[in-house]
Formats: C-alpha cells, structure tokens, sequence
C-alpha cells in the first residue's frame, strides 16, 4: 500500500459513486490546481472512462476499502479535503469517524444516503452531506 | 434498571438471563423475525423487531428512557452507526460496544462510546496476563476526574521493587498498593512492613496518566 500524504493542496476522495465522480470531475474543471486522490474499492471493476482518462490529472488507488489499515496507514492531517463518498452510509459514517479520531483533521466530508441521519455528527467537526444536496462550502472549493 | 441489547444471540441469550434475574427491564433489537419470535418464546415479549440502525426502531424500543445500550453485532459499521444513534439522538448515558476490529476502537472512544469491547484486546491481555514478566492489566477504571485505574502487575525476578517493604516503595502522586497477592495464591493486605517477592501480583490504584512512570519504576 503507498501512503498518502497530502500536501495543502490534497484531496482524498474515498469511493467509487455517481456523487464521488461528479465531485472529482468539477475539480478538474476548476483553474485550481489540486492534489486528487480518489481510493476505490478493489471490486469496483468498471469505473468510468472519464475517470479514466482523467486517471493523468489524479492518482487512482485501488484498495480493500472494508480494510481499516487503508485509512490507518495513510495520512490525512494536512489535506485540504478529505471526503467519504462510496454508495455505503455505514461506511461514510464510520470512516469518517475513524479519520476525524485519528489525525484531528478538519474538512472531513460525509456523504449519506439517508435524512435519519443527518444530525449524527452535530459539532463533532464532521460535515454531513447528501449526494442530491452538495454543501456549498463544498461547492464553493471548485468555483 | 432499562437495558437495550441488539441482536440475538448466544451473548444476548446469558445476559437476559443475569438482568432478568435482578429485575432488570430487557429489550433485545433484532433484524430477524424468527428469532425475534424465539426469544420471545423464552423469555416473553421482550424483542423489538426492526434495524437498529433506525432511529425509530429505536425509538420504539424506548432507548430515550435506557440506561444502558450494549451493542454488539459482528459489524463494526452498525455497532458504530448503533451506538452514535442512540448518543446523538436519545442521550443513552452508557453505551457498551463491541469493536471487532481494534482499528477501531480510537474512533468509538473519540465519538463519546463509554466502554469499548474488543475481542482481540482482550484475548492478548489474557495471554499477556499469562506469560507476562511485567505485563500489566487493567482491571477496571473508575469514574473519577482525573481519571483513576486499577491495574494489575506481576512482579517478575529482575524487577528492581523485590525484597522492598511496601513502605519504601515510592509510587507516583496519587497512586496505592491496594492488594498483595502472593504466588500461592493468597491475598495479603498490603500494610507498611510487607516485603514485596518474585512472582507476587499488585493491584495498583493511579491516575491514568501515571500508568508508564509506575510500570518504569517497577520494573
């Protein structure tokens, strides 16, 4: 596994997800120049030719994301972003936790399915967000 | 006292038992409806059927009024997503999780889970506990401010406290000898004038935070 470590500038986007492919592909619309990591899941077989031929602009991980050690061995202190957008809720949840836990970073994005949940982590530092509903503090990184 | 489990099984089946025996109030959350039906069969209507994930599964149940929560599915991802639920929305004062993973365990204590049980953890102590030559264990910890724990220490041959009465031994700030065990076995309270010997086990009330200078000076 390589470790992942951020410059200022670095985003890791966790997932392989309609929400996680429009967030990067605005990224790399915007003049902005950032460092994208996006990790997906070792099973995720077909992903996108977009993300593909975008696959020069960014570093595409490949790992077993039910593998707690792919957020433990990485480090995330010093990302601009770090954002949680696999189609799994459960996940979302409990890797942003574990990410917010271990390196006290702020920026640390979640995206859920599910409006039961959206007061989950109310002053933990952790923005909850919906893939229908981008927070524009989000938003506002890209434009 | 009101106690929710979630899910059931064999751990679920032994720990209805000792609450009901002390009168406890028992609900049990479980997904599956035929062992819902099972449960109920044993013990009487004491399941609620429904994913516990659910906040209005759990509000059903009653977690606004628990006292305590024990969660402990073979998911960590529930277990989590569970205990954060019931904190966030119903205030449970004491929540006991299983973490599957001990990767885990840093990001249920941070998020506010009151006891976290891990499988792994708790097999190494035991065999620590074991074939240790100054391994300690804790024993519990209490709810003080600054937190308080027990520990316990075999004393191994080398270790530089042996042939000391207790009174020579100077244990950091706020810390006590609070029982001697003897390798045979037998319990000795732990008075000014007893030597301390090879193989002898300590319980050791400190400050957590004093926990490694105490293991430095008995070793």
């Amino acid at each position: 596994m390589n470790k992942v470590s951020k410059s200022k500038n670095g985003i890791t986007i966790f997932g392989y997800s309609d929400i996680s492919n429009f967030i990067v592909e605005s990224f790399l619309k915007s003049s902005k120049n950032h460092d994208i990591t996006l990790i997906v899941d070792q099973k995720d077989k077909s992903i996108s030719s977009s993300l593909v031929r975008a696959s020069n602009q960014i570093t595409l991980k490949k790992e077993n994301l039910s593998d707690a050690l792919v957020i433990n061995e990485n480090d995330y202190k010093n990302n601009l972003l770090t954002i949680l957008a696999t189609n799994d809720t459960k996940f979302n949840i409990l890797s942003a936790a574990l990410i917010k836990s271990i390196f006290s970073t702020n920026n640390v994005y979640c995206c859920i399915n599910d409006v039961k949940y959206d007061e989950l982590f109310n002053g933990k530092g952790i923005e909850i967000f919906y893939p229908w509903n981008l927070p524009p503090k989000l938003k506002h990184l890209w434009k | 006292m009101y106690v929710i489990i979630i899910g059931v099984n064999n751990l679920t089946q032994k720990l209805v038992t000792s609450y009901s025996e002390y009168e406890h109030e028992v609900t049990v959350i479980e997904k599956d409806i035929e062992k819902c039906h099972y449960f109920d069969q044993l013990f009487g209507p004491i399941c609620q059927n429904g994913d516990a994930c659910d906040p209005e599964i759990q509000s059903l149940a009653g977690m606004d009024r628990a006292d305590i929560l024990i969660i402990a599915t073979k998911s960590d991802k529930d277990n989590f997503l569970i205990g954060m639920v019931a904190k966030s929305k119903y205030n449970v004062k004491k929540t006991i999780n299983l973490a599957n993973d001990s990767s885990y365990i840093k990001a249920f204590s941070y998020f506010g889970i009151n006891t976290v049980i891990n499988i792994e953890s708790m097999i190494l102590r035991s065999i620590e506990q074991e074939t240790s030559i100054l391994a300690p264990w804790e024993i519990t910890e209490l709810n003080t401010n600054p937190k308080k724990i027990i520990l316990g220490i075999r004393i191994d041959s080398y270790s530089k406290i042996i042939g000391k009465s207790i009174k020579d031994i100077i244990l950091p700030n706020h810390s006590s000898i609070i029982l001697l065990i003897r390798a045979n076995g037998i319990t000795d309270p732990p008075s000014e004038h007893k030597t301390i010997h090879s193989e002898d086990e300590l319980l050791i009330l400190t400050e957590e935070k004093n926990k490694n200078k105490m293991l430095e000076y008995l070793s």
